[in-house]
This record gives C-alpha cells, structure tokens and sequence, in this order.
C-alpha cells in the first residue's frame, strides 16, 4: 500500500499548531524590539515603515507604533504609492480586527494630514460596502459621518443609506442614531420629518416590540418637544425680583423688560435681580434672532406650565401614535416598550384622565420590569409633583402639602422658591438628593417626617428655616451637622429611635430646641 | 447512475474506504437530476422521444451460472412521457427592411430611440439586440444550465448541514434565494416572511405586522407541551389560522407561503413545516433558501467528486445491462460484456428491471421548463425567486425563477420552473400558472411586446397610475413574461412507495427527483441505505481539507512521486 491519501493524526497537527505558535512568539517579540530600536535612532525612512508592516498586520492596536508611521510619514513626504501602501496596511488590519480604534483613527489621520489629493468619495463607498458585511460596527458608522462631512454628501443620500440598512435590520442604534444627527443638521421641516420617522418607529414596534432601537429613536424624536412657556413665575421679595422658568433658560435666549438690569442666577432655572425702585410692566424672554418666546408679569402665575408646543399636525400624528401603541398593547399586554411610551405620550398628549391612566399603567411598568423599578418611582414622582403645581397654581403657595404622595425624588423644587411651609412627610426619599431642597429659601417651617432618611447628607443651607420634622426616619449618624448650616434653625423635631441626634446637635449647636417626641 | 441519492451513498462509502464502481449509460451525471446546455437537453429529449433500445440482451451468458438468474435492467428513457417542446418566437429575426415596415405602425411608442439620434434603420438594430429568434437561443445555448430536477435548499437543512459537515460545501457554490412571491388576488405580491421583511413591506398594516410576528414567533417556539394547538391535532392549518382571526391576507401568506400547505394540510404538518421555513431563516439571507449555482445538477456531482477522491472509479456511457441474482442476493452485474461482482448494488428506479419495481406508479411530476424574456415580477435588481403558486383543492405549482448571475442562462433572460403533482398531464396541469405568469401568445419578433429592457418597462409601470384600470390591466399584460421556449414532461415520483419490496436483499433502489422543494428525501433516502449497507459506520464524516492530507509513502515500493511541497509523513 502505498501513496494512500493519509488524514494527519490531531497531535501531531497540534504538535505542528504550537510549535508554530513559539515561532511566531519569538518572531513578534524581535520585530517589536526592532522597531522600537529604530525609534529611538530616529530613523525616518521607508525601511522604518517597512519593519512595523508585519507587526502591525498581526496586532493592529499597538498605538506607540501607528505613532512612529506618523512621525515617519509627517517627516518622509511620502510618494503617492507610500500613501496607498499605508492606506492597504489599515484596511488590511481592520480586517484582522474591524474594531480597532488605532486602525480607523490612522486612516483618518493619513488622509486628513499627509494625502495632499485624498479620496473621500472613495472612502464613502468603502465605508459603504463595509456596512453592508458589517451592519453594526459603530466605528465605520462614525468614520462615515467624517467621510461624507467631508465629501459634502448630500443628506438626502446619507439618509437614503441609512434607511436601506433599516430596511435589511432595523435592530441598528448606529444608524439611527445618523439618522437623528442627520436630521438636525439638515434643520428642516421638523414637523414633516417628525411623521414620517414615527411611522416607521410604529413599523419596527409592531414587527418587535422587545427590541430597543427604534423606541430609542422614538424618544429622540418625541423628547424633542418643549413646553410652550417657559416663564413658570415673576415675583418680588422686598427688592430682588425673581424670576422662575420650567426649564433652563438656553444660552442664546435673553431676559428683557427691565431696562438694563442685569440678571443673576441663582441656576439657570431661577433669575433675580435687586432694583431699589421697581416698576415691573412685563418679562420678556427673547431668542437669538429677537423673537419673543414668553413674556409675564408680576405675581401673574401662567397656567398650563408643563404643556408641550405640539402643532395641531402633530398632535394629529401623537394621537394616531397612541391609538397604534394602545392596539400595540391590546396584542402585547406586558411589552415594556410599549406601556413606556405608551406612557409618556399620554403625558405629553394630556387626554382626559390621563393623570390616573399614567399612574395605573406606571405601576404595571414597576410589576413588568422590576430592575427599573426606581425609575419608574422617580418618573411617577415627576408626574405627581407636576400635576400638584399645575393644579394649585392659582392658589396661596403659601403651603405645600405634598404628604405621603410616594415621592421618591425631587422635581420642580425651584417652584416652591416662595413657600414658607412645606410637608413632604410620608414619602421616600432615601434614594434622593436632599440638595434639590436648596431652592426652598423661604421655608420657614419643612416636615420631612417618615421619608425613610438615613442622612442629611448634602441637606442644604436654608437660612429662613424654622422648624424642621425629622420624626420616624433612621437618621443615626454625624450627617446631621449639616443642619448648623441652617442658621435660623430653632426647632428639630426627632423620635425616641432618633435619639442619638440629640446628642450630637447638642454638642454643635446649643441653641437648637431638639423636641423628642 | 449517479443520480443524487445514489451520489450521497457513493460518497459515503468510498469515504468509509468501500471499493465503489459508478456506472452510468449516460455521458452526463446526475440522471434525472442533471442540469443541461440547450443543446444537450435537444439530445436529451430526442433520446426520450425515441427510447433507447438495450442492445445487449442475452438470455444466457457463459458468466452467468446456472443457479444465478440475470435479469435485464430498466430502460430509463421509457420513464419519462408526455414530452411537450414549443417554440414562441420566430427561427429567425425577420429581415430590417420587414422591421421598417412593422415599425411605422408603432412610431408612437419608439419615440426615445429617435431622439437619440439615431437613423430609423440604426434603432431597428438596436432594437434588434432586444429580439430573440431561435437561432439566438441556439447559439447561446452553452450558457444555459437546465434544470431536471429543479431544487432548493433549506439554509439549515439535511443537505446544507451534511455538506458542511461532511466538508463538501467547497465543491458548489449557492446563491440565496432572495423574495417569496405568492399569488393572490390575481396577482404577485412578496411574502414578508423575516423580521426585516414584515418591518419594510407596504403590504400589511401594523396590526397584521404584530399578528404575523406572534404566530411565526409562536412556531419557531413550538414544543409539544405547550398546548398551543391543543384542539387542532385533528384539523387543518388553515382551520387553526381562521381560530386566530387573522386577516385573510396573513392567512395567505402563511398558509401557501410561509407553512408551504394548502387547505387540506393537517394542522401540525403545517406547525412542523413553518418551523423548518423560520428556523433557515436569516442563516444566509432574508429567505430560507439557496439556490446551487449553475444549476443543481452540480449537487449530484460535488458527491461524485468526494466519491472519486477517495478512491470510487467512474465510467460514463457505460451501462449495467443485467443483474445477476442468487437466493434473494444480488452476486454480480454485466456490463459490456464483462461480469462484475459486487457486495451491494445501489441503483436507480430508472434503471431497475421491472421485477423489482413492484407496484411503483409511472406517473408522478408533472415539470416545465421556460424561457422567458424578463422576470416575472420586475425590481431593479436580478431577483431569485420562490413561488408556491395555490391551486385551490390540489398541491400548489413550485415556480422557481432564476436569472443570468446564477448562471443557468444567459444576460437578458430568465428561466421559469414549475413543478406540480401530476393529475393530467403537464401542460394541463401547470396551465393556471402559466395562464396567470406569462404572455404565452406567439411574438413574431415585430411587436413591442418583446421588449426586455426592465429599466423602461419599470419606467412605464410607474408612468401609468394615472392610467384608468382598464389600461393598466392591458399594461400588465403586455408586462408579463413573453415566453420564448417551453418544454412540458413528466416523469414518476416515487417517494412515497416502498422500493425495498421486490428487491434482492443486498440491492437498493433509490427514488428519482420528489415532488417536495428541497432534498430532505433524497437525504434521508441516502442515509437510510446507508445505514443498511453498513450499519456500524459513520455517514460521511469530515473529509480532510488538502493541506490536511499527506501522502502515506510505501518505501519499498519504489521511488514514490515528490513533489518540493510535499509535507513530510509524520
């Protein structure tokens, strides 16, 4: 028997594999210390780039050694075959590793800096035919973006690219997230854009409901929307005026209305200015481009502060929305994307019982998807507190009786700027910032009584405070010193549990009244 | 004859290190399952028409001993019936100056040409390249492969993963099947049947998008605990969709499309078949099947050639012309004169003298085979197409269109297969989908029907919604296929009879091409005589890749051939 085709037995095959692999390990090893050798010569020439070819070819995210090709070709003046060589060589290591930073980095650099005439036209088709092998490598999505920023591609045809990768698999946060970067560039017809990118969000929702992109998307497109006002109060105590918005005033937006004052803040969402003599007509808030966004008088509370600036055309499109997600649900009870959003363009639509309809379907989000429970917490806190302000508005906000509303996070605290007596008593604040509290600079008297504290960590400065309830909270330790910040403080109210509190504010602070009860 | 079952157990055996002779009375491989040029399927349908006579029959031979029986093999050709070839355009293209003449009466609709530029006699050439006459056909008839038996395979099937398996996937190449189309409401529409499909298509609104989802999401997850089809064990799919109150147009796509049934399938048939559909999804593409390149008479062949590697000897146009038989037990055949003894004899049903076959029916498929000008539903891509065209009351019509980049025809054309159970015969019974597909009228070669040009007519489609329906019904028309050539048999099906009844114990009959869309039968076929041949061996393990192998070199048999790559023996 002889010439008989024979399978190689595995160890000798791996015998084969390992002695291989030393080969390799020693070759690797050599090349390295070469190259950094000829660094440290400063030798700058085609052999140079030659000598880390290999290297590289095998492991392309050793950035000392794309630095070194950088300084060779900043110094060479390399020849238009060099800057093809060098340009073959970073697609050759994307394709051992298509995730390397260094490697995309270099081809950006090579062409930006050292190719005197180079091809972006070119590199968008590549990045084009990459896409299509490999739909969600983020870095070819960003490299894209440079790429036809700077081959000046139309956006029409950006966005034509990234509905075709939509098309094959719209599972794609790269190309929806283009989408939205290229849809706020472009900066026109919001409204239209608006509808047609909703429906396709509909589209994938109803195709799989479970898969995050296009909600995300979704979110981006409906978050857009802001509150139609954005001047919440005008008021004035003794001679500082204040002025409170909903929101933070943008950077290109102005105060104007009196004279030449100038405003400070106390954060961009509360204004004052101090005016011995003052005589206040209107308040205007006016955009770049001079236009007025909102204007209030004195005292004059505006209604509807949280409600959105939907045009009627897109409230018509919302309102198909929510008919869509509430048949989505009707098919898909449990589908946390769809109750979410379901959620929130209930609150952004305002229908009729929509207060209760968001409470039921957020505390079914809570029982769904346990792991976000606190968000859901906070985000039903948010909604509480807005629907409170929005519908004590016309009365004395003298006193705020937010007690046992199953708060678990501050909102809108700034609105309470004036109040001077504040219950927030049987809520859960143990998981919040007690500096959202800051801006309750004229509470005199604040019960936080039975909020699950464990501290007063970062409890702010409030000077005209009072009194204060800490009764059935678990505060133990030394975060109470905070307090003496509070420089009008008389009255600390704590429970026999609590009782180690007496002990330490006594040691700080004497002329606190600590009453046990 | 190496036909595909009888392919797959060649290869296996001659793996396993079994001696195989491949005998074949043809020069081509495959049998029933080959895929011809123009010109061998002329040669083809002659030897058919005609029969073939077996030319060395003997009663008695000096090789065959007294206690043996010889019995003379099948006549292949004899098989298939029913042959019908027609021809839809000219021999020729009529002369320019005949042209000139057609070509006034129709100056209306050549208007581009002539602004172009163009002398009237220079468009009429060009116009011309655009014409297809039988003598076209004929001199491109070498880009033709024309399919027998034409398949698909499911992107996670027996065949696919038995090729990978087995190492035998370098030898084919394939190219995803990319739409489904099905008919309904008189015409064609595309089946969204992946998660990308059901997002992008217009055809369903979003509340059917989330039903379809639901129910194909509720087969892929199917298991016989869930109680899902509880109640349905005894009724039809079609009876278990309606309890879904889907609508009638998500009933159609899943019912002929997607589960590949019709009203009669049983429920869970339907559940198990949409399973398979789902689960070759997205392997390879959108749709969950491949289409081999060059046709699927390569298939046969990939096994021939794993067969040849490891040692199995082949000889074309050479024929068994009788089976020797002893006490039930198959001793040796004659061929050409000669006795050849074998353990096993694996064969054909073609091939197998009458005495064997039993009862098998000799009707079965009915097949067509078309030329046509342009494809049947016109995107702006070559498109590779499934169809499962429903005839209410029977086995739907496969229709697999496939174009120039696969290789089976040449630029311009397409080509149309449809299979079908046979009722009648195959004319009668591919009539409604080719009545509802193709312009099957004769075009002389001067009318504007032949146009092939998929860009201007897609130009034109568009252009006419402002047309009333009655045009557009008239355009649609003048849209379809024009058929060039068509070819009509059929041949048996044998898959669904016992072929191991009548035969000796150590001789296996193989079934010709089945009626199914895939090769699961032919697979399992294969497997199956396999593991009666040799019940103790692995079926088609890996075969090792050449830089696998080495040369095992007998020293003392003389100076073994060295070549400088030759690995060196461990």
């Amino acid at each position: 028997m002889h010439n008989r085709l024979k399978v190689r037995t595995t160890e000798a095959q791996k015998a084969a594999a390992d002695r291989e692999k030393e080969k390799k390990l020693q070759l690797y090893r050599n090349t390295i210390n070469d190259v950094f050798e000829r660094r440290s010569r400063k030798e700058y020439d085609v052999l140079a780039l030659k000598s880390s070819e290999g290297l590289l070819r095998s492991n392309p995210d050793i950035v000392t050694i794309w630095n070194y090709r950088k300084e060779i070709l900043l110094k060479l003046k390399p020849s238009e075959e060099i800057i093809n060589d060098e340009l073959y060589l970073t697609e050759k290591c994307l394709q051992v590793n298509p995730k390397s930073y260094s490697a995309w980095y270099h081809r950006n650099w090579l062409l930006d800096n050292v190719d005197p005439s180079p091809d972006w036209n070119k590199e968008l088709q590549l990045c084009t035919k990459y896409l299509k092998l490999d739909e969600r490598n983020f870095h070819c999505w960003d490299y894209r973006q440079i790429v036809a920023s700077k081959c000046q591609e139309p956006i029409e045809n950006e966005l034509k690219f990234t509905m075709e990768m939509i098309e094959s698999n719209f599972s794609n946060y790269s190309a929806w997230h283009y989408r939205s970067k290229l849809f706020s560039a472009a900066g026109k017809d919001e409204e239209c854009t608006k509808i047609s990118e909703l429906s396709l969000v509909e589209s994938a929702a109803f195709t799989d409901p479970s898969d995050q992109s296009a909600w995300i998307y979704q979110r981006w497109l409906i978050g857009k929307l802001e509150p139609i006002k954005i001047i919440y109060k005008v008021s004035q105590i003794k001679n500082t005026v204040y002025l409170i918005l909903n929101r933070n005033l943008p950077n290109n937006y102005k105060i104007i209305g009196l004279g030449e004052t100038i405003w400070e803040q106390f954060d961009s969402k509360v204004w004052y200015t101090k005016l011995d003599n003052v005589n206040i007509n209107k308040i205007q808030i006016i955009d770049e481009f001079n236009q007025v966004i909102d204007d209030a008088s004195l005292d004059n509370v505006q209604k509807d502060i949280f409600n959105l600036n939907i045009s009627e055309q897109l409230q018509l499109v919302l309102n198909g929305q929510l008919d869509s997600l509430h048949q989505l649900l009707e098919l898909e009870p449990e589908s946390k994307w769809a109750l979410l959003t379901y959620v929130l363009l209930l609150y952004t639509l305002k229908p009729k019982s929509y207060f209760e309809n968001c409470l039921k379907n957020i505390k079914l989000l809570k029982e769904l998807d346990t792991k976000r429970k606190n968000y859901y917490h906070d985000l039903e806190s948010r909604y509480k507190i807005e629907y409170w302000i929005a519908n004590n508005n016309n009365k004395n906000m003298d006193d705020i009786n937010l007690k046992g509303y199953g708060l678990t996070a501050f909102y809108h605290m700034h609105m309470f700027l004036f109040s001077i007596n504040i219950d927030l008593s049987d809520n859960d604040l143990s998981h919040s910032n007690l500096n959202h509290l800051k801006y309750l600079i004229m509470c005199k008297k604040l019960s936080l009584r039975n909020c699950k504290l464990a501290n007063l960590n970062n409890f702010p400065a409030l000077n005209n405070l009072e009194s204060l309830d800490l009764r059935d909270n678990q505060i133990q330790d030394i975060s109470c010193t905070e307090l003496t910040k509070c420089k009008s403080l008389k009255t600390i109210i704590i429970d026999n549990k609590q009782i180690a509190l007496d002990k330490i504010l006594q040691g700080i602070n004497q002329s606190i009244n600590i009453k046990i009860m | 004859m190496p036909s595909m079952t009888e392919s797959i157990v060649a290869a296996a055996a001659s793996r396993i290190g079994k001696r195989v002779l491949h005998l074949d009375r043809n020069d081509y491989y495959g049998g029933m399952w080959a895929s011809f040029t123009f010109e061998a399927l002329q040669k083809w349908l002659d030897e058919c028409r005609n029969g073939k006579t077996n030319d060395f029959v003997k009663t008695s031979s000096p090789l065959v001993q007294d206690t043996e029986k010889s019995i003379t093999i099948g006549n292949q050709f004899s098989t298939v019936f029913n042959i019908e070839e027609k021809w839809f355009i000219p021999e020729k293209l009529p002369s320019v100056g005949n042209l000139l003449s057609a070509k006034n009466t129709q100056t209306e609709d050549s208007p581009k040409e002539s602004k172009d530029g163009l002398t009237e006699t220079e468009a009429t050439l060009k116009q011309n390249d655009k014409l297809w006459c039988q003598a076209k056909i004929k001199t491109m008839g070498r880009k033709f492969n024309l399919d027998l038996a034409p398949k698909l395979l499911f992107s996670r099937g027996t065949l696919v993963e038995l090729l990978i398996s087995s190492n035998i996937s370098r030898y084919a190449e394939f190219r995803c099947v990319n739409r489904i189309l099905t008919w309904q409401s008189n015409k064609l529409e595309t089946v969204p049947c992946s998660r990308a499909d059901v997002f992008a298509t217009k055809n369903v609104g979003l509340i059917e998008k989330r039903q379809l989802m639901q129910l194909l999401t509720l087969c892929v997850e199917y298991k016989p605990e869930s109680g899902e089809f509880k109640g349905f064990e005894d009724k039809t799919l079609k009876q278990y969709l309606e309890s879904k109150s889907l609508t009638e147009n998500l009933m159609h796509y899943v019912l002929y499309a997607i589960a590949m049934s019709n009203d009669t399938t049983p429920c869970m048939v339907g559940v198990e078949r949409t399973q398979r559909f789902l689960s070759s999804l997205g392997r390879y593409g959108n749709t969950p099947f491949l289409w081999p390149m060059y046709g699927t008479g390569e298939l046969p062949q990939c096994f021939c050639r794993l067969c040849a590697v490891f040692g199995g000897v082949y000889h074309l146009k050479r024929a068994a012309d009788s089976v020797i038989v002893a006490n039930n037990e198959c001793k040796a055949i004659l061929s050409d004169g000669s006795r050849l003894d074998c353990d096993h004899l694996v064969m054909g049903v073609a091939d197998a003298p009458p005495e064997f076959l039993g009862s098998v029916p000799k009707a079965g498929l009915s097949r067509g085979i078309f030329i046509i000008d342009r494809s049947i539903s016109t995107t702006d891509k070559e498109s590779l197409t499934l169809l499962q065209f429903p005839i209410k009351g029977k086995e739907p019509i496969t229709v697999i269109e496939a174009g120039p980049s696969t290789h089976v025809c040449p630029p311009g054309l397409y080509l149309l297969h449809m299979t079908t159970k046979q009722i009648d015969n195959a004319v009668n019974d591919l009539k409604p989908a080719v009545d509802a597909l193709l312009h099957s009228e004769y075009a002389d070669g001067t009318t504007i029907r032949i146009n092939t040009d998929t860009q201007s007519t897609q130009t034109s489609k568009e252009g006419d919604s402002s047309a009333s329906s009655g045009e557009s019904n008239i355009l649609n028309e003048s849209l379809k296929p024009q058929i060039l050539y068509a070819l009509y048999f059929n041949c048996p099906e044998t898959s669904e009879y016992d072929l191991s009844q009548n035969v000796p114990s150590n001789v296996y009959l193989c079934s010709g091409p089945d009626l199914a869309v895939d090769y699961e039968f032919a697979v399992k076929q294969a497997k199956s005589i396999f593991s009666k041949m040799y019940p103790d061996s692995e079926f088609l393990p890996r075969a090792p890749d050449p830089e696998e192998l080495s040369l095992e070199v007998d020293e003392a048999a003389g100076p073994p051939f060295q070549s400088s790559e030759e690995p060196k023996e461990e």
